[in-house]
């Protein structure tokens, strides 16, 4: 038996139990009394680790763009040319799986049989089958994929912002790579990358719902062996990313009604101390609801003018890779919006901010958290996020409440400098295409 | 799954779906209008301009200062057609009060909504001629930018082709020169009328006071004479004649195929849960005949999915394509429904089938909003089954109750998008 460890938020009233597995890995148990079961099973590995080599290789291997999530893709294949999702089918869960900058994770969710799904989501994991015939297959369906994203202006937007924001830093990659990137990818770089990354160590699973934790154990000792201990060096070249950003506009055109646009703030300063990341994050996003939310002058003025639309959404990012904020919405005039934002801004700083709109703006995103543990999924990924970025989901709750008015103020100042904001604009198709 | 139902007024039924398990709760204040095209864009846009400021709270910038306080607080206009009716009005999500330290955010909520419904920001008498042109505004710019989601659109399209001559095709949004014509005078009679005729459904879900806030949404209604209006039925099409065929030409970069179906079945029937389950080895999920071929073996889409309406006996079927794909496409998909209609399903097939429509019923009591949605639209179709019911039929079909499913479809429309060919498209 692993020594389990719990741990309780009383004020959340929330708990979880962890263990590190035999086979090394880290298992986190999370109790809900809900209908549904979630189990998330991810590594860390994503977009961005395209640069790489074990402390026993003399050379990097560098590997296409988009390979992570074309590897997650190809994963649902077992040998003998069965599904993934079959299995799943036997037992009735819905499984999916997903790809980010930084990870890649496999889900499920069920209201029956969840021992039983458990497994089958450990074992294909964990048994990759590639061969040249179902490579190339992927890539036509991959291809598609980008081809709907190519069309969806909200990733092209967001597309845009991060190659305007950053010069080095490997988030500019796209996740789903481009089709010339894909038509690169064999059989024999995928088991590569898969074997440097689905290593046990690197990797972690988190349950959440009506579920026993000893139970959780038996399922891991069936199906994982004890994986071997690799040490992966990972090469980002972005230490020498500039503070500034790297364009100040990135404008691609598609079939759209409105122009959409996105103003980004980029930040480089960041932690190592990922409850200091924590921290930040959240006074990232109190500092948002008390510049850009709907009781915020800067809204309500530009509302009122119809310079944007009714959603002006905000939103931050703030971890080990990167920190960025996002204000977005849809003008006539995104120019004479960004005009209002860098203005609007210069005022706050001078005014200074005020502390009922701080008290307000932080009980907002402390009553948010509170929310968020609603749903078995949403526990679940948030978990994991926080996880892979060295912090606790279950601190964010007394973190949030530690944060001061003066420690908002002082991240205004060093958050907003002109020299940091781009911004992303889809605009409709011209007349003359 | 509904404990408490009272009427407050003459077709104002409050009901109450009590459970402890969530750290929030969900209200909801519903006008329920026959979707007809008049009235469609007056429906969608009074939520908006109700929404902007009251008496209490006039600005958008009070109410959301309310709303911060009321531990993040949401309320949102609700907007939904769902077969011959249009059910729209407000909803909140809130924090349940055994976190907001001493606030009533229950009673503190639900008074707000009712100052936004009840008590609206009035000039001589009528609504504010800028909050009412502003949403407009705003109201337009949602009907426009419906464009911008091609998936959503091309699934749109076809059912505005599909059902011409049927309440289904008519959008909830209202059409943009309808919304033009509107007036702070039109907006307030139409508000006048909706608040006395219109059958009215209200929503708890969570844990509240029922005496206290029933007694206080009922007092809204005092000085209101009610004379609700009744919604008639309307029958659906059971049986496609011939197969129409519709082509936009838009610039996009990957085509969407939409295949329309009537499909003959309906919650009222009290046989839906057989089109679901059919739906589910059709094309339902990552298991299904058009995922698996269409997608897995023939490689040619990265989504082919079906989805069907528990009101109007539509399914579509919608993929991402290469516009020189259509007819290869086009063919797989009805070759996959000719084989479920030739009896080509495997027991596993059907297990899986079985047991995945169970797991979506039952994680229905993992979320307030979709125990609502169940027991609301449910409820206008007559049933009060709850989704543990409903598992108990699935449990008693066969296999051949989804071939007769198949058998009962026919093709109606299809509806392709496709690119400008041979042009430059501006890759930004």
């Amino acid at each position: 038996m692993a020594n389990i460890i719990t741990k309780e938020n009383k004020m959340l009233n929330e708990k979880y139990y962890t263990f590190k597995h035999k086979s090394g890995l880290e298992v986190y148990v999370i109790p809900k009394k809900m209908t549904t079961s979630y189990a998330i099973f991810a590594t860390r590995y994503g977009a961005i680790d395209n640069k790489f080599k074990l402390d026993t290789d003399k050379d990097f291997t560098i590997v296409p763009d988009g390979i992570a999530h074309f590897l997650e893709h190809k994963l649902f294949e077992c040998e003998g040319g069965i599904d993934a999702f079959e299995l799943f089918a036997k037992t009735g869960a819905s499984a999916n799986a997903f790809t980010s900058n930084t990870m890649t994770a496999y889900i499920f969710s069920c209201a029956e049989n969840f021992y039983e799904s458990l497994e089958i989501l450990l074992d294909f994991a964990t048994h990759p089958y590639f061969t040249e015939k179902t490579v190339q297959k992927e890539q036509g369906i991959i291809g598609q994929e980008i081809r709907m994203y190519d069309d969806h202006p909200g990733a092209r937007l967001n597309k845009g912002l991060m190659k305007a924001l950053y010069e080095k830093n490997k988030i500019r990659i796209d996740v789903a790579g481009t089709i010339e990137s894909i038509s690169e990818i064999n059989a024999d770089i995928l088991y590569k990358c898969y074997n440097t990354f689905y290593n046990l160590n690197n990797m972690a699973l988190c349950v959440c719902g009506d579920i026993d934790v000893n139970e959780v154990e038996k399922a891991c000792d069936k199906i994982l062996k004890e994986a071997e201990k690799i040490t992966v060096i990972r090469d980002y070249e972005d230490e020498d990313e500039p503070k500034s950003v790297y364009r100040k506009r990135s404008i691609c055109e598609l079939d759209v009604a409105k122009p959409m646009f996105a103003i980004g703030i980029k930040d480089i300063k960041i932690s190592r101390d990922p409850k200091e990341r924590t921290k930040k994050a959240y006074a990232m996003e109190i500092l948002n609801e008390m510049l850009f939310s709907q009781s915020s002058k800067f809204y309500n003025d530009l509302y009122n003018e119809n310079l944007i639309a009714q959603d002006l959404s905000s939103g931050a990012e703030h971890t080990k890779y990167c920190s960025f904020n996002v204000i977005s919405s849809e003008s006539e005039n995104p120019e004479e919006v960004y005009s209002r934002f860098v203005e609007y801004i210069e005022e706050r700083k001078k005014q200074g901010l005020n502390n009922e709109e701080f008290e307000l703006s932080k009980r907002t995103v402390y009553a948010s958290h509170i929310k968020s543990f609603d749903s078995v999924e949403n526990i679940g990924d948030n978990f994991i996020y926080n996880l892979f970025d060295g912090a606790d989901l279950l601190d964010a709750a007394d973190i949030i409440s530690s944060i001061t008015l003066d420690y908002v103020e002082k991240l205004l100042h060093q958050l907003y400098q002109e020299e940091c904001y781009a911004m992303s604009i889809v605009n409709p198709i011209s007349e003359e295409n | 799954m509904i404990k408490k139902s009272v009427e407050l007024a003459n077709d104002v039924v409050f009901k109450y779906i009590e459970t402890d398990k969530f750290k929030t709760n969900y209200f909801s204040f519903n006008f329920i209008s026959p979707l007809v095209s008049d009235k469609t864009a007056y429906n969608s846009l009074l939520p908006l301009v109700l929404m902007r400021g009251c008496e209490k709270y006039p600005t958008q910038a009070d109410i959301n200062k309310k709303l911060q306080y009321l531990y993040s607080g949401e309320i949102v206009a609700r907007n939904d057609a769902f077969g011959e009716y249009q059910i729209f009005g407000l909803k909140a999500n809130m924090l349940d009060n055994r976190y907001s330290q001493g606030t009533d955010v229950t009673m503190e909520t639900v008074d707000l909504i009712c100052n936004m419904l009840f008590k609206p920001l009035l000039e001589n008498g009528v609504f504010s001629e800028k909050y009412t042109r502003g949403e407009k505004i705003n109201l337009i710019d949602i009907i426009e930018s419906e464009r911008n989601n091609k998936t959503k659109y091309s699934m749109e399209r076809l059912k505005e082709e599909m059902c011409q001559n049927e309440v289904f095709g008519i959008s909830k949004l209202g059409k943009v020169e309808n919304v033009q014509k509107i007036t702070p005078q039109s907006l307030y009679n139409a508000y006048k009328e909706i608040l006395s005729t219109y059958p009215i459904e209200i929503y708890f879900v969570g844990k509240c006071d029922f005496e206290k806030l029933s007694n206080m949404l009922a007092s809204q209604f005092n000085s209101i004479g009610r004379k609700p209006i009744t919604i008639n039925k309307v029958k659906t099409i059971e049986k496609a004649t011939n197969v129409k065929q519709i082509v936009d030409i838009e610039n996009v970069k990957q085509g969407k195929l939409c295949l329309g179906f009537r499909t003959g079945y309906k919650v009222e029937d009290n046989k839906y849960y057989l089109l679901q389950l059919f739906n589910e080895v059709f094309g339902g999920s990552p298991t299904s005949k058009l995922f698996m071929n269409v997608r897995e073996k023939m490689s040619l889409c990265y989504y082919c999915r079906s989805i069907v309406n528990q009101r109007n006996g539509i399914m579509i079927v919608a993929s991402g394509i290469e516009f020189s794909n259509k007819e290869i496409a086009e063919n797989a998909i009805i070759e996959q429904l000719n084989a479920i209609k030739n009896g080509d399903i495997t027991l596993e097939e059907f297990e899986s089938a079985r047991k995945s429509i169970r797991n979506g019923y039952l994680q229905v009591y993992d979320s307030a909003e979709s125990m609502e949605t169940w027991a609301f639209f449910r409820g206008l179709c007559g049933s009060n089954a709850t989704p543990t019911d409903e598992c108990d039929k699935i449990d008693t079909a066969t296999i051949n109750d989804i071939k007769n499913v198949a058998a009962k479809m026919t093709l109606d429309t299809v509806y392709f998008l496709k690119g400008i060919e041979k042009s430059e498209v501006n890759n930004g």
